[in-house]
């Protein structure tokens, strides 16, 4: 405080003016010294009077209480620091996860008026659980509509390669003319893309995105009008893209371009679909007007499919957050369950404190320090408390922050954006000051006992309940968030050690995309694939060399409809509907080798088969049992759409192909040909090798074509991949649940350690009496035992409650599966009881004698 | 207006001095017969600064020491110049009543 130190130079220029005056009268340096501040008298007392004329009487009592809590949270700093860290930890992880789940269910979109923004389509099984419209349908449904002021489509994100000097794979998305304006955008720069531009056959254009625009063109404006090569194709830069734009769909974007559809084309593709509604038509009311849209569109599907598809059309903010929404809410609810121990834990040390305190606000009161003083002095040191643990938690809460968008797995929706949210901060340091106000009111509305003066015990029931009930409830909220933790972990561990049914280690997995400009005949692309074939294959130090279509475990894959498979002599194959999907995949020989899947009958490609005119095919153990239930399918004859009649050759074991969660789907292999018919822009290469052989097969494939972008990952990376999500949400509730144990464990052992306090006396009297120290660990413990009890079945209840919250996140694991709660339980017990053992071992030590002269 | 308050105005009239200066000041032209207490002088100091009456900065003594020099607002001045007739007036009463007895 500077006017503080200013009084202190001013009072220390006074005495040393009369020290020295007193020197020049005669006396010794040290007695002048002496004298002179004798003549000033009581300096505090003089400094009281100066301060109190320089500032208001409330500031300065406020000043004082200040000071006088800061003291006393420094007398007794292992206190202090446990309840900051209590409310440090309680605000920062539920404020860390509060703004991030804030904005992915919360926030406004980025789009004018979102309220009136639909997603619709017809949403089938086998379509994922995506809506889609047939393009041919789009159209129809656009022209005859009433419901949308517009409708707007666009196609999935695919890759794309932006040549230059640096090739750089990109994600495209083709999108309808009026597309932005549909959400009340506009470019940043340029325009967006007319009708003409879609035309089949206009020069192509494109909008970039505004980051590619920054980090690519330097933010240049002369990018527009530039012409830029994606896919080989030179194509015109017409506009950049709003700085904060995200497809509705929520896909990466780098560039948009027209879908120039060919309606008189073959290929019937699939759109998203996008509308704004009228103003004054509900969703209830425009789902009602699409209904003979819809039928309509039904008479040109399969019979067999339409059992399974149904029409959905939902706000675009609802659709968006569906996926996100079960693991936000589970998040929310276990930081919610932190933030409530943290509160409890830090409500009963404050409490507790106040009860070792007893003593001194007697002093104070006998003092004659008015009631209301007091009150104020104990609420000033929660209130401190709680600012301190505050700022404290804001840090935490932007560290934690950090390292969620750091750690957090591609395709959580928007927690990239997340950050540390104000009123969030605001609403958990209130919730916390609140909790502070109430218990610091708790625990100073009693009047102090001036009995407590007398050094003698004070008897009374007071408080006694509250404590105990606090603790009971923390250990039951903990309970709840361990059984979460272990679920998940368990749920983990079952994903981690899936059979998948092929090896992993020492495959390298190639993904290669041919630009089609470049690739126009299938002959050429069947030309690529063979070079790769005869100069990957070759390289010393790979031992098995595969061309596959597509790679399992991932879902990606060519499929078709089981309803959709003939067998030869029977047609149609029998199915309760559509019957599921079933996965194509089209392979070298090298294949079954190389993933090493055994094949269980029959026998596998040969080269000779990559030249017959007949095709033949290898089932999986599932389609095999589902197609020949009671027949030897070796030799028989099947067909899928366009396939042609085929040969069952062979059939191989099983192996995950649609994803690490589901079981198989029934799947058929087709052998690559030497055919230009099963040319292909897309294929993966995998080869059984050590990874240092990278840049060597890199190398290779530029001499092949030195344009090419080109993704080389190990098998076990991509399998990596897929676990990433579950991983992350395990790590998230696996830390809450740590936190609320540590915080628990920390309650319970204040709780006892002053209980231990409190009953000094009368355990030295047990002990004069002949109680052992083991008898009196007993009595300690027991009492430890019997809240830990309380609290473990009132936990084991609600987490019982909860589970169906889990159920939805978890994998191989029942969510009332016995291992992973009982290994909860043992771990709180563990934590519990260790946080009570230390306590009691200084109970069995206290000394008779010494306990007794408190009396 | 307090006595100790006149005083230290009355002090300050003749040019700006610190506290210690004050005291010795009163001391000294007093004869002796009136004595500061360095406990009254600074609360009372404080106060008249607060209430605008006085000044202050950190100058240097003729010594060359560091020390708080107050001085005396135009506020400060009219007040003196106020208190001193009310002073008077006090005084004279005084003077008749002890007079009188």
């Amino acid at each position: 405080m500077r006017r503080e130190d200013q009084w202190r130079d001013e009072l220390e220029s006074h005495i040393a003016m009369r020290a020295e005056l007193n020197r020049r009268q005669g006396m010794t340096t040290e007695e002048a010294r002496r004298a002179a501040e004798k003549a000033f008298g009581n300096q505090a007392q003089i400094s009281e009077h100066v301060r109190a004329i320089r500032v208001p009487e409330w500031l300065e009592h406020l000043r004082q209480d200040l000071q006088y809590a800061w003291r006393g949270l420094r007398r007794s700093p292992g206190f202090t620091l446990t309840v900051e860290a209590a409310i440090a930890i309680g605000i920062g992880a539920s404020t860390a996860v509060f703004s991030f789940t804030d904005r992915m269910l919360f926030s406004p979109l980025p789009y004018a008026q979102e309220r009136d923004l639909v997603w619709l389509g017809m949403a089938a099984p086998i379509w994922g659980e995506s809506e889609f419209l047939l393009s041919y349908d789009f159209d129809a449904w656009r022209r005859q509509q009433t419901a949308f002021t517009a409708m707007v489509s666009s196609a999935g994100t695919g890759d794309c390669d932006l040549m230059d000097n640096e090739p750089v794979r990109l994600r495209c998305a083709p999108v309808d003319p009026g597309f932005l304006a549909l959400f009340g955008l506009s470019p940043q720069l340029g325009r967006e893309f007319s009708a003409k531009d879609d035309q089949p056959g206009a020069p192509p254009t494109a909008l970039i995105a505004n980051g590619l625009w920054r980090s690519r063109f330097g933010g240049n404006a002369g990018v527009l009008g530039q012409t830029i090569e994606i896919d080989g194709r030179n194509v015109r830069v017409i506009g950049v893209l709003p700085r904060d734009f995200e497809l509705p769909s929520l896909a990466q974007a780098d560039i948009l371009r027209p879908h120039q559809r060919d309606p008189r084309a073959q290929g019937n593709p699939l759109l998203h679909v996008f509308a704004r509604l009228k103003p004054g038509v509900s969703l209830a009311e425009a789902a009602a007007r699409l209904e003979p849209l819809y039928r309509q569109s039904l008479k040109s599907v399969p019979p067999e499919l339409v059992k399974d598809i149904r029409f959905a059309i939902h706000p675009l903010r609802e659709r968006q957050i569906r996926d996100t929404r079960r693991a936000a809410m589970l998040l929310q609810t276990a930081v919610g369950l932190v933030l409530l121990i943290s509160i409890a834990n830090v409500a009963n040390l404050l409490i507790a404190r106040a009860a070792s305190r007893d003593r001194e606000l007697a002093v104070r009161a006998a003092m004659g320090a008015g009631s209301g003083r007091l009150l104020r002095q104990s609420l000033t040191e929660s209130l401190l408390l709680s600012a301190i643990g505050g700022a404290a938690g804001a840090g935490l809460a932007a560290a934690l922050l950090q390292l969620f968008a750091a750690t957090a797995p591609a395709g959580i929706a928007r927690l990239d954006q997340a950050t540390l949210d104000g009123r969030v901060l605001a609403a958990t340091i209130g919730a916390s000051l609140l909790a502070g106000l109430l218990f610091g009111l708790a625990a100073a509305i009693q009047k102090p006992n001036l009995e407590s003066l007398t050094g003698g015990r004070v008897a009374g029931p007071r408080r006694q309940w509250l404590r105990p009930a606090l603790v009971v409830a923390q250990i039951a909220l903990s309970l709840v968030l361990l059984c979460g933790a272990g679920l998940l972990l368990h749920s983990l561990w079952r994903l981690s050690n899936v059979q998948l049914g092929m090896r992993t280690e020492s495959l390298i997995a190639v993904q290669i995309q041919l630009p089609r400009p470049r690739y126009p005949e299938r002959g050429q692309q069947l030309a690529f694939w063979e070079a790769m074939e005869e100069r990957l294959g070759r390289l010393p130090g790979v031992s098995q060399f595969a061309i596959t279509n597509s790679l399992p475990p991932s879902g990606q894959a060519m499929n078709t409809i089981y309803a959709l498979m003939e067998i030869q002599g029977r047609g149609r194959a029998a199915a309760d509907g559509v019957g599921g999907m079933v996965v194509i995949r089209q392979v070298t020989p090298g294949y079954f080798p190389a993933l090493q899947i055994p094949i269980r009958r029959g026998r596998e490609f040969t080269e000779d088969d990559r030249r017959r005119k007949d095709p033949v095919t290898i089932l999986n153990e599932t389609l095999a049992a589902k197609l020949f239930p009671n027949r030897d399918p070796i030799g028989q004859r099947i067909k899928s759409g366009n396939t042609g009649w085929m040969e069952v050759i062979g059939i191989a074991a099983n192996v995950r192909n649609a994803g690490l969660e589901r079981v198989p789907d029934p799947e058929f292999y087709m052998v690559k040909r030497h055919d230009p018919a099963d040319g292909r822009f897309t294929n993966t290469i995998v080869l059984a090798a050590p990874p240092a052989i990278v840049p060597v097969i890199r190398d290779e494939i530029r001499r092949v074509d030195p344009r090419l972008t080109v993704q080389v990952d190990t098998v076990e990376q991509r399998v990596g991949k897929l676990q990433a999500k579950p991983r992350f949400q395990t790590l998230l509730l696996g830390g809450f649940a740590l936190a609320g144990l540590l915080l628990t464990a920390i309650g319970l052992y204040g709780v006892i350690a002053l209980l231990v306090a409190q009953r000094t006396p009368e355990i030295g009297i047990r002990m004069a009496l002949g109680a052992t120290s083991a008898d009196v660990r007993r009595m300690i413990l027991s009492q430890a035992g019997a809240w830990l009890g309380a609290g473990l079945s009132l936990g084991l209840m609600a987490a019982v409650a909860a589970r169906r919250l889990i159920e939805s996140l978890l994998f191989g694991t029942a969510p009332d599966a016995p291992v992973p709660l009982l290994a909860a339980v043992a771990a709180l017990s563990a934590a519990a009881m260790l946080a009570a053992w230390l306590p009691a071992r200084r109970a069995a030590r206290i000394d008779p004698v010494r306990a007794l002269r408190y009396e | 207006m307090a006595p100790l308050e006149l005083l230290i105005l009355k002090t300050l009239e003749a040019a700006p001095n610190h506290g210690f200066g004050i005291t010795l000041h009163i001391q000294t032209v007093s004869g002796g017969l009136l004595s500061v207490e360095e406990g009254s002088l600074y609360p009372a100091l404080h106060r008249l600064e607060k209430d605008g009456l006085l000044a202050s900065e950190w100058s240097t003594t003729a010594a060359s020491r560091k020390a708080r020099f107050y001085r005396l607002t135009p506020n400060g001045r009219k007040r003196l110049a106020k208190a001193r007739e009310q002073w008077a007036e006090t005084a004279k009463g005084v003077n008749r009543i002890m007079r009188f007895v």
